[in-house]
């Protein structure tokens, strides 16, 4: 038999991640190094004579417990696959309506600024949203959401604000329409172009406000850039600011900061928006994220020490948020991602049940169901961050509604790859969906299959995290005599 | 009366379909529902002398008096009730409140419309601390009714099993957790014990106190109760109550029959018979009668929703299987809730076990 397992190693110990049962099993060396020369081991485990007996009596154990099965999905196909349509007409959660296409900056490494061709992405351009492709979004979401108490319309952009009387009248109607429902509205904004008279606005109807700002002035400044390459700070850090003080209590929970990190930057000039007082102490969650050159024309080039700074500042953030270190100083940068690292420890427990016979990696969320993406043609995608280029995402359009069989399609992307997704290991923590699957007009195998290292890759390091988290109060807490 | 009701839902179905049993001389002719909300009404239009839409002022314009429906589990509504109620104060109609309003709002619309009717409809949790440790005996008997997991419909079984009690001329109390029941003369359950803060030997002896309350006004032989909440955690992400609640009621008071709703996923004997003794064993009553609800939960979903999710499914494979557990359990009615005569057989075996 051929079992369905992932073996890796820390630096203290021996493990395989077991697909089915999603147990973490620490394994004796001589056993770690039999399982990686032998994919397929017999069934009768005594008739091993590479083993000594004490492994072979560890691996029958291990086998009468339930681990090391071969089995594997028989067919991928997604749960909800039968009841699509149903979603999509009866739960539809929240809308993002691209009001503009137009931006007052031209940041660097925006995937809709600046490009010369179009194979991952659209460029910006002066696209505005009408009112009559906002209103029948929103009495889609309206007719599709009978079973869904909470509701979203999001506003994207672009900068939305470049389009702000769209956004006040799509708020205005939907507040009339959706009583009865608890409707909330979102936004993601460069933070420059915002008045007193829209700062208000924002506050008024609570909208949950993400501002993007990537650092101080001087990193900020490197790549938020205006048209005339001056730089954006002040004015995104002004307006935070009065935002802030208008909505007082409620400002911990509905104002956001979106960092986006690029690695061709000194990462502690980059925590050092952390010495501002405001920043500080203002208890803004800070959503940190990397630039991705996924749907960039060029490569990012790390700086050379960045790797070695980003690393070690989460591995002390990790230490602390584990109780292992106490009483340091953390970025809420590195924090963040400690805590992000912590929550995907939490996603791999075991006993979760036997991999069914029929199901799908994870990964793709139901199309249209927990978002649609409306962009400023009225063209229907799974979400913003979809190329809004390429055919196979486009789910439908608001003169004809809702293409249930593409959106299962889309839904069924690894459908695509069914036999590389059967063996692999990463299959119940896959992150692969649409949104980086789609390559110029289509979702192809070769597309998808372009994710799977880096996907793996951070899996394997959950994996090796989890197995740190165990060895803490074994191996760590002894060394460090605490 | 001339009644309209906002805002209204199919939970409410049983008050037009069970206008005979209507009390205080209301007499319901329209029901109006949030825009939002219209595609999931599917019964109104079964009942032709009421009318429906989502049009609140030219429904409610030619009745007399305008409920406000129960929406403790809907807060964001509370805005839009308060404003509605002011626009029908204001064009001459009186109101009945079925949701809770801040104290506040109502002196403001009492002094506001002195000449108006202010009727509030709900459980009042004012006193519930004076009862101390103090223990009642219940004399009549009782009839508990829950969902398996919270979210699971046991409004229609009250109502069914109610008016079965009614028809046969059987004093029936019925203690309900939608307040806008108390039309149909329910008492409204007191929820607010739950959260009251008082120690839970004090809040079991409020419940007890309220159990007995009932019985004394309403002189009943027998007592229906709408337990809040199932008996049963689904998964640690969804907020659920543990059965928590339901074992507080069993302390306060005996139930002699218990009517369990439950779902389309569940049709094996050998799982009836689990929960026969987990009910048995931690709320000390019997499984007597089971229906079940043609839905499934989203295990997809419902963690990240924090709540239940269910998915409507066609009845037909438990109709298949309910031979198999019929045979199993043969001291338990069984049924599918679509069952017309289900709430019949479910008030005959009452009677015949409690008789």
């Amino acid at each position: 038999m051929r079992p369905f397992i992932h073996l890796f190693a820390t630096h203290n110990s021996y493990y395989f991640y077991d697909v089915n049962t999603e147990g973490i099993i620490e394994l004796t060396e001589s056993l770690f190094n039999y399982l990686s020369k032998n994919k397929d081991i017999p069934e009768d485990v005594s008739s091993i004579e590479d083993l000594c007996v004490s492994d072979r009596e560890m691996l029958l154990s291990l086998i009468n417990r339930g681990y090391l099965s071969d089995h594997r999905v028989s067919t991928i196909r997604h749960n909800h696959s039968d009841d699509i349509e149903f979603q999509i007409t009866n739960r539809m959660n929240e809308l993002i309506l691209q009001v503009t296409q137009s931006c007052n900056l031209v940041c660097s490494y925006c995937p809709f600024a600046n490009r010369t061709d179009d194979s991952f992405q659209r460029n910006h351009s002066s696209k505005k949203m009408d009112w009559e492709t906002a209103r029948k979004s929103i009495d889609l979401l309206l007719e599709n959401s009978s079973e869904t108490e909470n509701v979203c319309i999001g506003f994207y952009g672009g900068e939305p604000f470049m389009n702000f009387p769209l956004i006040r009248q799509a708020v205005e109607y939907a507040d009339k329409q959706f009583v009865g429902k608890n409707v909330t509205y979102s936004l993601t904004t460069n933070g420059t172009i915002m008045t007193d008279e829209i700062i208000s606005y924002l506050s008024d109807h609570d909208f949950r406000v993400m501002f993007s700002i990537d650092g101080p002035e001087s990193i900020h400044d490197i790549n938020r850039r205006k048209a005339d390459g001056s730089g954006s700070f002040r004015e995104a850090v002004d307006n935070l600011k009065k935002l802030y003080a208008l909505y007082g209590k409620r400002a911990k929970e509905k104002i956001h900061i979106n960092t986006v990190i690029n690695p061709e930057n000194d990462f502690d000039e980059i925590t050092h928006l952390f010495d501002d007082p405001f920043f500080r102490e203002s208890g803004i969650g800070i959503n940190p994220s990397l630039v991705s050159s996924t749907k960039l024309e060029n490569e990012i080039q790390n700086k050379d020490d960045f790797v070695e700074k980003f690393a070690y500042d989460r591995f002390r953030a990790l230490m602390s948020r584990l109780g292992i270190v106490k009483g340091i100083s953390l970025d809420p940068v590195s924090d963040f991602l400690a805590l992000r690292q912590i929550e995907k420890n939490d996603g791999i427990t075991e006993a979760s049940g036997r991999l069914g016979d029929i199901t799908a990696p994870g990964g793709p969320c139901i199309p249209g169901q927990r978002r649609l993406f409306v962009n400023a043609d009225g063209n229907f995608y799974p979400c913003e961050k979809v190329n809004e280029l390429a055919e196979d995402t486009m789910i439908g359009n608001i003169n004809y509604g809702i293409d249930i069989a593409k959106a299962e399609r889309v839904l069924n992307v690894a459908q695509l790859t069914a036999d590389a997704c059967k063996e692999c290991y990463a299959f119940r923590h896959c992150s692969s969906c649409a949104v980086n699957s789609a390559r110029e007009d289509s979702i192809t195998a070769e597309s998808k299959l372009a994710q799977c290292p880096a996907i793996r890759k951070s899996f394997r390091n959950n994996l090796r995290f989890a197995a740190l988290v165990r060895e803490i109060d074994s191996v760590y807490k002894r060394k460090i005599n605490i | 009366m001339k009644c309209s009701v906002y805002p209204y839902s199919d939970d409410l179905y049983p008050l037009i379909s069970n206008a005979e049993e209507l009390v205080d001389h209301i007499c319901i002719t329209a029901v109006i529902y949030p825009i939002a909300w219209k595609k999931s009404i599917v019964h109104t239009s079964e009942i032709s002398s009421v009318g429906s839409g989502s049009d609140f002022e030219k429904l409610s314009a030619d009745t007399d008096c305008v409920i406000f429906a129960d929406i403790s589990r809907r807060k964001f509504m509370y805005g839009d009730i308060i404003e509605k109620a002011e626009f029908s104060l204001s064009s001459g109609k009186d109101v009945i409140f079925c949701t809770k309003i801040k104290n506040a709002d109502e002196e403001r619309l009492r002094e506001k419309y002195p000449e108006r009717n202010i009727i509030m409809k709900y459980a009042n949790p004012d006193g519930m601390g004076e009862y101390g440790y103090r223990h009642e005996d219940i004399n009549c008997a009782a009839l508990g009714i829950s969902g398996l997991y919270r979210g699971l419909d046991d409004v229609a079984a009250i109502t069914g099993i109610t008016s079965q009690f009614r028809k046969k001329n059987i004093r029936t109390a019925s203690v309900t957790t939608n307040a806008t029941l108390s039309l149909l003369g329910y008492y409204h359950f007191p929820s607010e014990i739950f959260t009251s803060g008082m120690e839970i030997e004090r809040q079991v002896a409020a419940l007890n106190a309220f159990f007995k309350d009932v019985e004394r006004r309403s002189k009943c032989d027998i007592m229906l109760i709408q337990f809040p909440d199932g008996i049963m955690k689904f998964i640690p992400d969804v907020y659920d109550s543990y059965g928590v609640k339901t074992f507080m009621i069993s302390r306060a008071i005996g139930i002699d029959y218990f009517v369990l709703i439950s779902l389309l996923e569940i049709l094996r004997p050998e799982a009836y018979e689990c929960i026969r003794s987990m009910i048995s064993g931690r709320f000390g009553f019997s499984l007597d009668s089971c229906l079940i609800q043609p839905v499934k939960i989203d295990r997809e979903y419902s963690p990240e929703a924090q709540k239940i999710l269910y998915t409507k499914n066609g009845v037909d494979k438990a109709y298949e299987q309910l031979g198999d557990l019929k045979e199993a359990m043969k001291d338990v009615v069984f049924s599918v809730y679509d069952d017309s005569t289900v709430y019949e057989r479910i008030t005959e075996s009452c009677i015949s076990k409690l008789t």
